[in-house]
This record gives structure tokens, sequence and C-alpha cells, in this order.
């Protein structure tokens, strides 16, 4: 490696703009990484720029003016091989990772190690990865396949991968949303020690309280503009905010006072395996529920399960006091329940499909006419109330497809399309996940509005602070078992978290 | 139910400027821009676009093809190739193929032929024969649809084994004989004309309205482009998703049964390999017609379009004396150019 100007930033850029087709979406962005080993957070709302910035970086996409300088000369790259070969490397929301393959033929994609005649030569493959995989802590044969890793390790392989292929600059995009506690922890140690050992990071993260921890510097971009880079000292969360959103952080968690009412939805002694056991809970109309647990825990589980999507092996459930004998989605439709799952991509919506499409999903039903018609002016109407109700951004419903639209709107489009089934019951799943802090406000304040207007909510999440912001009580569970429940006035992260992890240092304790 | 959690109609102030109904409204100034776009905006259009320049461009060349005669010809030949492909457009919507097509045509035709020559009026016997044909079709349907969605095997291998099994039954039943003798009211069918065109016409034309309906106006078609996108998503919507799929092979061996009918009536005699080579037509005309293997896009539409391009294709390059071989290897040269221009539109409206 060539030796860098001695006072050259590792990387800066310069007035850099880009447009898509007439939109600006990326005007003057100045930014720089200061020295080898630096940790520079980058946040902003969905749609603010942050992904087309770093795919002009990584040589996906070209810019249409400005500068990029690595360590002090131009850099040009006008293809991701260039990027790489630069040592740039980009860490994506969604890993770009085969999991039919085993961990060294991931790390070896292009150009495996001792490679004859085109040849593989699994030994070398091996025992190069098992170098890269020790320096960054992960005792796991190189020769595992992907599907057997969780999404923690996935991670880290992704990490051992920029390593393997030399990478001076590593871009992590949103790399917490799919990990545990325990593993962002690990995430966070090696980041830790990468920047140590002189490689340069831009952290880009919703979680503010990441951001805080990690990176030495953070970038606030706003519109396609870079609203300020200062030193964490001077930055603290509200700061942040309001740079993004231009709203105060007491502003972020709105909580409604509500009346409680009947019961709705209960659930006694549900039993599933190892992922549930003997759960029971009830929901009151008008109540917004909380329900918190670490990856694993078995919440997700849970909704499934009463849902109808998964099997039951015992206990009951009671909708309006009425035993529900086999739950399927159809009949929970039906009769009233509307399930967010926490996965929109694969399981809310048609990702190419119109927005009208996506939102008339789940009510075609009630659509029909004579001969199975569907009542295209009913249609109409209905996906232009859901669109008005939420305040949907969409510049055609019937030619916007969802996988055009920020992951806040997709969400608006999930809740829409249950809106329009008229639910009396909501079970949402990590409805904020993958969300701007802007469109995660516009959710609380609907399932606020919802709950005022005397629906049930279940809101499953990973996000304490979310839960304490919007609930007005939250159930715990622990490998599948419910552990505990905290009123609003007992509200605190520990008693959250102490509940979250007793059954399972019991289990282990009954273990030993 | 709670009036205010619900939606009620009427909600939404329907103001006349607002930006969704503004949509609605011709601009004139990019009225052509805007049609030029849409043309060239899916591979059905581009198909029925270069079916229109090509089907010109052999009335002007093509010495004989405009002859009503020879047009009129390929008209039922149309009729054939379009109800068979219309059927196989439902399958492919959910991502899935029917190889059984052939078969349930061969197995229907000699059945029936079988069935309709025992004797006796030969109304009712071409009622029963009809019928007859028409169960073969739905059971061969069934027969798949469940093996599809019960067994969870792939429809490529499903239908392949069934076309197998019920070739081999319509061959080794008949010992590759024909059934001939079949009752007039039946041929009819296939050779009959109203206003001088052949009766398989009209009912070709009543097939595409039909499944057009269906398809693109009904709530099944809905839930059949939803379940050809996403199974999961369909499934947590609360769309029956199973009895989608198995739908899908319903119309698939009814429409099959109904080709059948006709073409047997036509060919005036069960014919235990009815059929036979045409399902790379089949095939090609709905990929043509720009429905996506992979599922959930498509139109009917675009399968008789794709359809009676091929058939067009056939025909002129026949009339211009080149080998069927050759014929053959254009018309695979074509379905790789629509599948590539399929891979280019998707990847531009990214």
């Amino acid at each position: 490696m060539q030796q860098p100007a001695a006072d050259a930033p590792v990387l800066e850029l310069k007035k850099l703009n880009k447009s898509f087709s007439g939109v600006q979406v990326l005007k003057d962005i100045n930014l720089t990484l200061k020295r080898k080993g630096s940790v520079l957070g980058l946040v902003g709302e969905n749609g603010a720029g942050k992904s087309t910035m770093m795919n002009i970086l990584g040589g996906v996409l070209q810019r249409d003016s400005g500068e990029i300088l690595l360590d002090g000369a131009p850099f040009n790259p006008r293809s991701a091989v260039d990027a790489d070969q630069a040592g740039i490397a980009l860490i994506h929301q969604e890993l770009n990772l085969f999991l039919n393959m085993t961990i060294a033929e991931n790390l070896y994609l292009n150009g495996a190690p001792g490679t004859r005649l085109g040849l593989l030569s699994y030994r070398t493959m091996n025992a190069e990865a098992r170098k890269v995989l020790q320096r960054i802590g992960i005792d796991v044969a190189p020769g595992t396949m992907m599907d057997e890793l969780s999404m923690g390790i996935r991670q880290m392989v992704e990490i051992a991968k920029a390593l393997s292929q030399k990478a001076r600059i590593v871009v992590f995009d949103e790399p917490t949303t799919s990990l545990s506690t325990k593993e962002k922890k690990d995430l966070f140690s090696i980041i830790r020690e990468l920047s140590r050992s002189g490689i340069s990071m831009i952290y880009i993260s919703h979680t503010l309280d990441d951001v805080l921890s990690l990176c030495e510097e953070v970038a606030v971009i706003r519109d396609g503009a870079i609203m300020g880079q200062s030193p964490i000292s001077e930055m603290n969360k509200g700061k942040m905010i309001s740079m993004m959103v231009g709203r105060k952080l007491d502003q972020l968690f709105p909580f409604a006072e509500k009346k409680p009412a009947e019961v709705r939805l209960s659930v006694e002694d549900l039993c599933q395996g190892k992922t549930l056991r003997h759960v029971s809970f009830s929901l009151r109309s008008g109540e917004i529920a909380g329900l918190f647990g670490l990856m694993g825990a078995g919440r997700s589980e849970l909704a499934r399960a009463i849902y109808g999507v998964d099997p039951i092996e015992r206990g009951k459930i009671l909708f309006k006091n009425r035993p529900v004998e086999h739950p399927t989605p159809s009949w929970w439709i039906e009769n009233g329940m509307a399930y967010i799952t926490e996965n929109r991509r694969e399981e809310g919506l048609l990702m190419p499909k119109s927005v009208k499409e996506n939102l008339v999903l789940a009510s075609l039903q009630r659509m029909a006419r004579t001969f199975g018609a569907v009542d295209t002016k009913a249609e109409e109407k209905y996906s232009d109330q859901a669109i008005e109700r939420l305040d949907i951004k969409t510049y055609d419903k019937a030619r916007q497809l969802a996988r055009m639209l920020s992951g806040g709107n997709q969400q608006k489009v999930v809740i829409g399309k249950w809106l329009l089934t008229k639910p009396e019951v909501f079970i949402v799943d990590e409805p904020t996940r993958g969300v701007d802090v802007g469109a995660k406000l516009e959710i609380y304040t609907h399932l606020n509005a919802l709950a005022r207007e005397g629906s049930a909510i279940l809101f499953i999440s990973s996000e304490m602070e979310e839960l304490i912001g919007v609930c007005d009580r939250i159930m715990v569970m622990c490998s599948g078992e419910i552990t505990g429940e905290l009123q609003r006035e007992e509200f605190s992260q520990e008693k959250l978290l102490t509940l979250a992890i007793r059954s399972a240092t019991h289990e282990h304790a009954a273990a030993d | 139910m709670k009036e205010s959690t619900t939606i009620e109609p009427g909600v939404r102030p329907l103001t006349p400027g607002s930006s969704l109904q503004a949509k609605s409204a011709p601009r004139p100034a990019s009225l052509r821009r805007q049609i030029a776009s849409r043309a060239f905006s899916s591979v059905e259009r581009m198909s029925m676009l270069f079916f229109i320049v090509y089907f010109l461009f052999c009335v002007l060349f093509v010495n004989k093809f405009a002859n009503p005669v020879n047009l009129l010809n390929m008209l039922v030949q149309c009729a054939d190739l379009i109800i068979l492909a219309c059927g196989m457009t439902f399958v492919f919507m959910n991502g899935g193929i029917d190889f059984s097509l052939t078969a349930t045509l061969a197995l229907g035709s000699i059945f029936g032929a079988r069935v309709m020559t025992l004797g006796g009026d030969p109304l009712l016997m071409t009622v029963i024969g009809v019928a007859l044909m028409l169960g073969i079709g739905l059971g061969i349907g069934v027969l798949n649809g469940l093996t599809v969605t019960r067994l969870r095997m792939p429809s490529f291998i499903a239908t392949m084994a069934t076309q197998l099994i019920f070739a081999g039954l319509a061959l080794w039943y008949t010992q590759s004989a024909t059934i001939g003798g079949l009752p007039r009211p039946f041929l009819l069918i296939g050779r009959g004309t109203l206003f001088g065109v052949q009766l398989p016409v009209f009912i070709m034309l009543a097939v595409v309205a039909l499944s057009a309906f269906v398809l693109h106006r009904t709530v099944l078609g809905r839930y059949i482009f939803s379940v050809g996108t996403n199974h999961r998503t369909s499934l947590i919507s609360g769309i029956p998703v199973k009895k989608t799929i198995f739908s899908l092979f319903l119309f698939s061996g009814g429409l099959a049964a109904v080709s059948g009918i006709i073409m047997t009536s036509r060919s005036g005699a069960g014919m235990p390999a009815l059929g036979k080579g045409m399902l790379m037509d089949i095939v090609g005309a709905v990929v043509i017609g720009g429905t996506s293997v992979t599922g959930g896009k498509g139109s009917i539409l675009g399968t008789a379009v794709g359809a009676a391009l091929i058939i067009v294709l056939n025909n002129s390059l026949n009339l211009l004396g080149i080998e069927w071989f050759i014929i053959n290897a254009l018309k695979g040269v074509m379905i790789v150019a629509v599948a590539l221009l399929g891979v280019l539109l998707s990847t531009n409206d990214r």
C-alpha cells in the first residue's frame, strides 16, 4: 500500500451532486473521514440520500459532479470492482451472502487462494478463512453452511469478507436491524477492534444511541444535503434528531391517554414445542399492550400461532369471549383481526405490484360483485381513503410499485391494507423496523389514534424505548414464556431487560 | 363493528383539483409521447406492435398471404392455439407449467370418440361425448392441481408425469389407431360456419373474453396475480393460496378439453396423438405474449397476440418456401429476443 500524504484525510467527498431523472438527490455533499481508524456516523431519514451516496462511493452509481479524494488523490470508481480494489467495502442492510454455500466459499467468491488451473483448493481456502475469522474473533468452522448461522454471525462473515479483500474503508449500512442484543455487542467490539487496527469506517444507522457510543464524528444528512459534521462530543441525541427532522426528542414517542375497556382477545395456555410454553394473556379494546423480548424469545412465533400461520399444539384462543377452534388468516380477517408481520418485504407487501393493488389485497373478498367481478369503484375509493388517512406519499397509486416506496411509506401501505379490513384487534410486529424517525412518529400516532378509537393493539418490538414511550403496559417474553408484565408507572429499561433474560438464566442454572 | 376505526365510504372529499384525479385527465401536450412510451413499456405491447408490422409486411410482400382462404385458415389455426395457450397462461401466472395439455387433448379425443361411436341418438351421443371430454380435461386438471397443492410437487414434474401417463394410455388403448365415424352434430362443432367464418373462431373469442374477464376483472383473478407474486404475503392477507393454485389447473385442463373437442370434430376422428408437437408453440405463445415465467405477471390479450404471431410466422414463412426446421429456429430466436426484452424492461423500471 502506498504511503498516504501525512495530512490528507483518508476519504474526502467534495461538492458531490447526483440526480435521478431530473430530481436532485444529492446536493453539494461534503464529507470527511479524517484519519485511519476513525469511525464516522452517518444519520438521516430514509430517502435522505445515504444509500445513493454510498453507492457512488462503492462504484455502483456514477456521480454527476464533485470530487472523491482517497488519501488526497482523486478517485473515480467506475464499477464495484474499482471500489473493491481501492479497499472500499460496503456492508449492506440485506447481506450479500449465498446461504447455500459455506463460509469459506462466501469469503472467496471472487478468487479463492490456492486455486490451480481453475481447481479450488479447499484446504488452503479453509485455512485462510480460519485466519480471517479468528481475526474478528468468531469461532466457527469455515466449512459451515451459511444457512446454519444466526443473523449476527452472518453479519460477521460479511465483515470477514471485507477483511479478506483487504478493505481500508468499510461502510456499514444499518448493520444492527436484525441482530440480537448480544450479537450487537459483539459487532461493536469488532468495529472498535477494526478501528484500532487502522481501518476507517462509515456507520449508517437509525439507532442514534449506537452512533453516539461508536463514532468519533457524526454527519447528519437531510433531503440530500449534509446538515453538519461534528465531533461526537458536541452532539447529543436531541440535536441529531432535530437536525434530521426538525422536531424535538420528547415528541418522538407520543403517548395518548386511552380508556381500556372489554377484553377482545385472550390466549390461554398456548403451547408449541419449545418455542411457546404455556402462554396466557389478554388484550383489551382501547389499549396498546407491548410485547418485549430478545431475539428468539418467541414473540413473533406467538403472533404467528395466534394468527394461524403456524400450528398450535395446545391451548385456547378466545376472540370476544368466543373460542376460536381453527384460526386461519381468512377467518381472522373476516372477524376483525389484523396482523402486521415483522417482515414487510416478504410477508407484508407484493413488492412488484402497485400501491393500490397492495392496499386492497386483504379486502378483495368484500369487493366482489356479480360473477366475482371486482368492484373497481370501491377499490378506487377504499385505496384513496387509506392513502388519505395515513398520508401515504405516492405519485400514482395505480402505477407506483411498492418496492419503489421508502421504508416508511411501505409500512404505511401495509397498515393501510389492514385498516381497510376494518379490524378491531391489531397485532403489529416490529412496525418501525428500518423506518426513519419521521415515519416512526407517524406510525406511533396512527397506533394511538386506532387505540383511542377502541381497537386493541398488541405491539411487538425489540426496541425498549418505543415500547416504553407508546404502550400502556408491557409484557415480556423469554424462551417461549411470558415472564412478567409491567404497568406504565413501573416502566424502565432495567426491569424490562431483567424479565427478558430471567428465565434464560434459570434454565441455565437448571441445566447445570 | 365500531364506527370509529372503520373507514367509511365517502369520507374522502372529492376535490376536483386533487392530484389523484388530475392524473386521469388527458394532457394533450404529452399525449403522443405517453402513447409512445406505453407502447414500448411492456413485452406484451412490443409483441403487439411487432405483430401488426409483420402482418402488414406479409400482406404486402408475401404472395398468397392475403388470400381470404389463407386468412380464414390461419384464423382457425389460431383458434386451437389460442384456447390452449389461454389455459397455459393461467398456470404460468403462478410460475408453473402444464405439460399435460397435449395428453389431455389425446385422451379426451379417443375416449370421446369411443363413446360417441357406441351408437344411439346422434345428438344425445354428441352431448355425452362433449361432456365426457370436458370431464376428462377437468379430471386431469384436478389430478395435476392436487399433486401440486397437496403433495407440493413442482408443476414441472407433476404435469410431465401426467403427460407421459395419459399420452401413453391413449396410444396403448387405441394401439395407435384413429376412431372414426363420429355423429354428425359433433362434426358441426369444428366444421360449421356462421357468416362464412368457422364456429371454432367464435368459440375462441368466447374463451378469450371469458379468460380475460376471470384473470383481469374478478376477485379470483386478483388472487391469481397475488399468489403468483408472493405466496407468503398472499397467505397472510387471507387469500386461499392452495385453492387459487388448484383453480389454475382446472382452467388449463378445461380449456385443453375445449380445444380437444374442436380439433377432434374437425379431424372427424378420435386421434391418440392429437396435438402432438403443439406444446412448444403453446409455451412460445404465452412467453411472446409477455407472461412472466416466474409468475405474477401476464395477460390473456398478450397470449392471444403471441399465438397469432406464431401462426402468422408459421404460415408466411411456409408460403415463402422456408423449411420447417428453419422456421422452428426462427421461432426460437424470437422467444430469446422476447425473454431478453422482458429482462431489459424489468431492469429499466427499477
